[in-house]
């Protein structure tokens, strides 16, 4: 389970590989946050829910950094972990998420970047020997 | 300046927070609500893109979490390739239009590049959430799911229009709103009246928005929607949406370079109007990637080498002046020579950075 930021000309673009498509949306979520911040300064002993429905996984995925993205916005919530369950039910695929973290405090946390949203750019969440991957980019 | 115009992450002037009522007269008036509220000159509206204000705009159509993520950001700068820079006028190439434009050798200029904000941004994605979808209802293969859309004219398309519109009439005041703020500090650090500063507005235009404009096709008259992306309007002398006070010598194009280099003023043209729907280029476009850019600023002191060019910078962020330094981006006058000798829209001065703002 692991992410890597690959090079991108205008924005930013992340590979993310995990065991299980929960995984896969944890760690796309740490991706995320260690894009705005040091990801190892923020502190997760606060936690706050998300509930997503999209009808396809890779929807579901950018539906939901695209919620991370918005209440970093709106909260300053910086989600350092994440626990996920995605599973199918019927048309529909349902997301159900704690995230831990804190807001933004800015004599600890350094923002790097702001993310404007998260884009469908070469969407796919693709199967591999190891488990599943998929990239993301994030439109700067 | 800096102090003045707010930058970086959650900051915004104590004294503009805007209530839901006012955030809809902005998504519906634009910069003239700005302007109503004391912020700039009913006359800098006379050389806004479309006075300011995009027909059409829904606020209905902008979504309350849009509405959340804009309602404290009015008037800030945003981050990325956003900047304010002081500027002067190092080079003037055409003296007649650069006089229509009011600009002159040596002259103190300010360029300010900004846009809709997180509000924008979040219109973008939900429309973009809903065209996936509207794409496969109507048929259409997309190469790139990014790519999704849907008939000007369909239900979709005429939704995401309205709510496209009012985001760019939040960018209008947005940009309206600081150019006020930069005339205070500028009145402020000269000791004179903000009415004495002498600063006007030479132009202040999209570059990225889609339009209905009306052209001349094979010898029709016909309205297309036209969208400008990481392009600006470039409309010829006596073109009816020139402005009244350029309509002699033709609209100025506005394209910015990087922060240590320079950006340029050029005007539109004829030729433009047949070959581009009188469209230029709206920048340098990158050279790097972002984290090139950042490998190469390593153990370096961006702000000392910007200092030794004669720019000083001031940033929220020092990881954003890395991925912005002058060697990220294309050489702006080989870009502006190639539109230049294209005929798309003719040189008439280059601006040199002296002070730049990054979020």
């Amino acid at each position: 389970m692991s992410y890597l930021f690959l090079d991108h000309t205008g924005d930013i673009a992340v590979r993310v590989t995990a065991a299980s498509l929960d995984r896969l949306f944890e760690e796309a979520a740490a991706a995320l946050a260690a894009t705005i911040v040091d990801a190892a300064a923020v502190r997760t002993d606060r936690r706050l829910d998300v509930t997503l429905e999209a009808p396809a996984p890779d929807l579901l995925l950018v539906d939901w950094l695209n919620e991370l993205v918005y209440r970093f916005e709106t909260d300053l919530w910086l989600a350092g972990r994440a626990e996920a369950r995605v599973w199918q039910a019927g048309e529909v695929w349902q997301l159900e998420a704690k995230t831990f973290g804190e807001p933004l405090d800015e004599a600890r946390h350094r923002v790097k970047v702001l993310i404007k949203g998260v884009t469908y750019h070469q969407l796919a969440i693709q199967e591999t020997a190891e488990g599943i991957e998929t990239v993301v980019v994030f439109d700067i | 300046m800096y102090r003045n115009v707010p930058t970086g992450v959650g900051s915004h002037r104590r004294d503009l927070t805007l209530s839901a009522m006012a955030l809809r007269r902005v998504l519906e008036h634009g910069a003239r609500w700005a302007v109503q509220e004391g912020f700039g000159r009913r006359e800098d509206l006379d050389v806004v893109e479309e006075g300011g204000c995009l027909p059409g705009a829904d606020p209905d159509r902008v979504s309350d979490r849009a509405c959340e993520r804009g309602h404290t950001q009015l008037g800030t700068l945003g981050s990325g390739n956003h900047f304010a820079e002081l500027q002067y006028v190092a080079e003037v190439y055409d003296a007649r239009v650069a006089a229509a434009f009011g600009l002159f050798k040596d002259q103190v200029t300010i360029m300010i590049h900004s846009g809709s904000r997180g509000l924008g941004h979040q219109v973008c994605q939900e429309h973009l959430r809903e065209m996936v979808d509207a794409s496969r209802r109507h048929g259409i293969e997309l190469p790139d799911r990014q790519l999704c859309c849907a008939p000007i004219r369909s239900p979709e398309g005429r939704a995401y229009l309205a709510a496209m519109a009012a985001a760019a009439n939040f960018a209008f005041a947005n940009r309206q709103v600081m150019g006020h703020w930069v005339r205070e500090s500028v009145a402020s650090a000269l000791g004179v009246a903000p009415d004495r500063t002498g600063i006007t507005v030479v132009y202040d235009v999209c570059h990225n928005i889609a339009k209905f404009e009306t052209f001349t096709v094979k010898g029709r008259t016909r309205e297309l929607c036209v969208h400008r992306k990481g392009a600006t309007r470039a409309y010829p002398p006596g073109h009816p949406q020139t402005p009244a006070a350029y309509r002699e010598v033709g609209q100025p194009v506005l394209i910015p370079g990087d922060m240590g280099r320079y950006s340029y003023v050029l005007v539109g043209t004829e030729r433009a109007l047949g070959e581009t729907f009188g469209s230029a280029c709206h920048g340098a476009g990158r050279r790097m990637s972002r984290s090139q850019a950042k490998r190469s600023a390593r153990g370096r002191s961006l702000l000392d080498e910007m200092h030794a060019r004669g720019v000083e910078v001031m940033a929220a962020g020092m990881a954003t002046v890395a991925e912005e330094m002058p060697e990220a981006y294309k050489d702006v006058a080989d870009v502006v020579r190639v539109v230049d000798a294209a005929g798309l829209a003719r040189r008439v001065a280059q601006l040199r950075p002296i002070g730049v703002i990054k979020g």
